[in-house]
């Protein structure tokens, strides 16, 4: 079973990625915070990461440049509200930007598609 | 705009034919107008105010004493007839110069009052001659740098032109130059009288052609650094307002997204018991309740910033000093006292700081307006009860009576526009505020915003 870390600050959005995600056969694990996410990087393997970019304590492009300096081929997805970011150099580390939405089939294809799986 | 503008004549511009007089009583009115001139110029805060005083000063009676004057600007690649004093025939010049006499009305006196509704009466009347004395720049006139006396037979084109649209005997041109470039001419004339236009009239005119074109040159700089900082306000206010619907569009989307992905996912794997039902249904309505709290926010933050009335703790103190600190040296330079009482204490009110300053701003430009020069303005913070009294207060022209009874009330009846007292009360009034006119010192004007104190 993969395991995804989602990271968002809208408890909410993290409900709905549980419901979806673990009835796509993920192991699913969900952080609020980025340090609660750097806690749960250093203490559990994860398979691949989806990641808000605006988060309470401030923008997910800080974290997302940790994880790429230690571990330059998990997988980390941008899942956002905001286009603008894509423009961002910082945000171009990241392996995939998807668009938030109520509709989940494009993160569900980034993440097939970042774990090697057949959609 | 200042209201406080005593109404005067329209016709009461221009000149009469000046009794027989010695050279040295000549020399003595051209000195004495071209100082009371610089004078006026130097208090213009608007280039064509600065125009207005030197088409006055070359025809008022106690002036220069020409029949009519004219100014041309360059525009391109032409010459535009910009502004002009002075009848259009013989015949009204009779009817306008009795008007004069009886009045006993001095022009030059009351030219440094900006009336820009009379400037652009006096400018309507003379439309046709001004649109008449436009000429393509291409022509030599652009070589024109010192002033001179045309007649008909003028070798330059431009000049022939001018003599004859206006039917001159004489005409006296005044070319301006603006860093060593041609900018535009002034031109005057005795079509009516036919008195000669002598040396030293000649000589004053240029010197008055010179100031003018200083003064032209500081009012045109105040005008751009006045809508440069406008602009700024406004790109400002719209990067805060874009900011703020940024940041509200991406709460809402938060809650709508996990709602409505919630919803979806429900629809397509249905819980099994009601009870199951019930609970992802109490969470979807708590997120849709989210969203409302959220779009009721923002409508109000929109429309709160699309005021752009912000209220926050605000030194009303700190503002005013900032104002006057930016108008001293324009006082000083027409030797107007600028001087600030400050509060007995540090006190606070609620006001949005950029409106306030703006307030302040206006009434101060008024302020320095009406007093002329070596007025004085006081401004002062103080404390009352509940409220703060920022006032400022000048002893220049007291306000017309018709208006003292509502001088902030601005619309069509105003004096002048009237729009600078009336955007000050709309401002002070959305920041919770009221305004206040009153004479009680006497030989003062004070205009006043009282604002909430902060307790």
């Amino acid at each position: 079973m993969k395991r995804v870390l989602f990271v968002d600050d809208e408890e909410d959005v993290l409900e709905l990625y549980r419901q979806v995600f673990s009835r796509e056969g993920y192991a699913v694990a969900t952080c609020t915070t980025m340090e609660e996410a750097r806690r749960h990087l250093a203490e559990n393997p994860v398979d691949a990461v989806v990641l808000d970019i605006r988060l309470a304590e401030g923008l997910g492009l800080a974290l997302l440049r940790e994880i790429k300096a230690k571990t330059p081929k998990l997988p980390v997805i941008l899942a956002t509200a905001y286009a603008r970011y894509q423009d961002d150099f910082a945000s171009w580390l990241a392996d995939e930007y998807v668009m938030k939405s109520a509709d989940l089939a494009d993160l569900k294809t980034a993440l097939h598609r970042h774990l090697g799986e057949a959609p | 705009m200042d209201v406080r503008r005593q109404p005067q004549r329209r016709w009461a511009r221009w000149s009469r034919r000046p009794g027989r007089t010695t050279d040295r009583g000549r020399s003595t009115r051209i000195l004495a107008t071209l100082h009371t001139a610089a004078e006026l110029l130097e208090r213009a805060l608007t280039p064509e105010h600065a125009a207005w005083i030197a088409l006055v000063a070359l025809t008022a009676g106690e002036g220069f004493g020409l029949n009519r004057a004219f100014i041309l600007r360059r525009r391109d690649d032409h010459l535009e007839g910009w502004l002009g004093v002075g009848p259009r025939s013989g015949e009204e010049a009779a009817r306008l110069w009795q008007e004069l006499k009886s009045l006993e009305v001095k022009p030059l006196a009351s030219a440094g009052t900006f009336q820009p509704e009379v400037i652009a009466e006096e400018k309507q009347r003379l439309a046709e001659t001004l649109q008449a004395l436009a000429v393509p720049i291409r022509e030599n006139c652009q070589h024109l740098h010192r002033a001179f006396l045309a007649r008909r037979d003028h070798p330059d084109p431009c000049v022939r032109r001018w003599v004859e649209v206006l039917q001159s005997p004489f005409l006296l041109v005044l070319p301006m130059v603006r860093q060593g470039a041609f900018w535009g001419v002034m031109l005057a004339d005795n079509f009516v009288t036919r008195a000669p236009i002598s040396g030293p009239l000649l000589e004053g005119a240029q010197t008055l052609a010179h100031n003018l074109q200083a003064a032209l040159e500081r009012t045109e700089l105040w005008a751009r650094y006045q809508k440069e900082r406008e602009a700024r306000k406004h790109a400002e206010q719209s990067v805060a307002l874009l900011e703020a619907a940024r940041a509200l569009a991406h709460d809402i989307k938060n809650p709508l997204v996990a709602a409505a992905g919630l919803l979806q996912h429900l629809l397509h794997n249905p819980p099994t018991s009601t009870s199951e039902w019930e609970g992802w249904g109490q969470k979807i309505a708590e997120g849709l309740s989210r969203v409302e709290a959220r779009v009721n926010q923002l409508v109000e933050e929109l429309a709160r910033r699309g005021q752009g009335v912000e209220l926050t703790r605000t030194d009303p103190g700190e503002v005013v000093r900032r104002v006057v600190e930016s108008w001293q040296p324009l006082a000083e330079s027409r030797r107007i006292t600028l001087a600030f009482r400050e509060a007995e204490r540090a006190l606070q009110v609620w006001a949005d700081p950029v409106y306030l300053e703006r307030c302040v701003e206006n009434l101060v430009s008024n302020a320095v307006k009406a007093v002329g020069l070596g007025g004085e303005v006081r401004l002062s913070v103080e404390e009352e009860g509940e409220w703060v009294r920022v006032a400022v207060a000048d002893n220049g022209e007291p306000l017309p009576q018709g208006w003292r009874q509502n001088p902030f009330a601005g619309g069509p009846g105003a004096f002048g526009s009237g729009e600078g007292l009336a955007s000050v009360r709309r401002l002070t009034e959305a920041m919770g505020g009221k305004v206040e006119y009153d004479e009680r010192e006497p030989g003062w004007v004070r205009f006043s915003l009282l604002l909430r104190r902060c307790v």
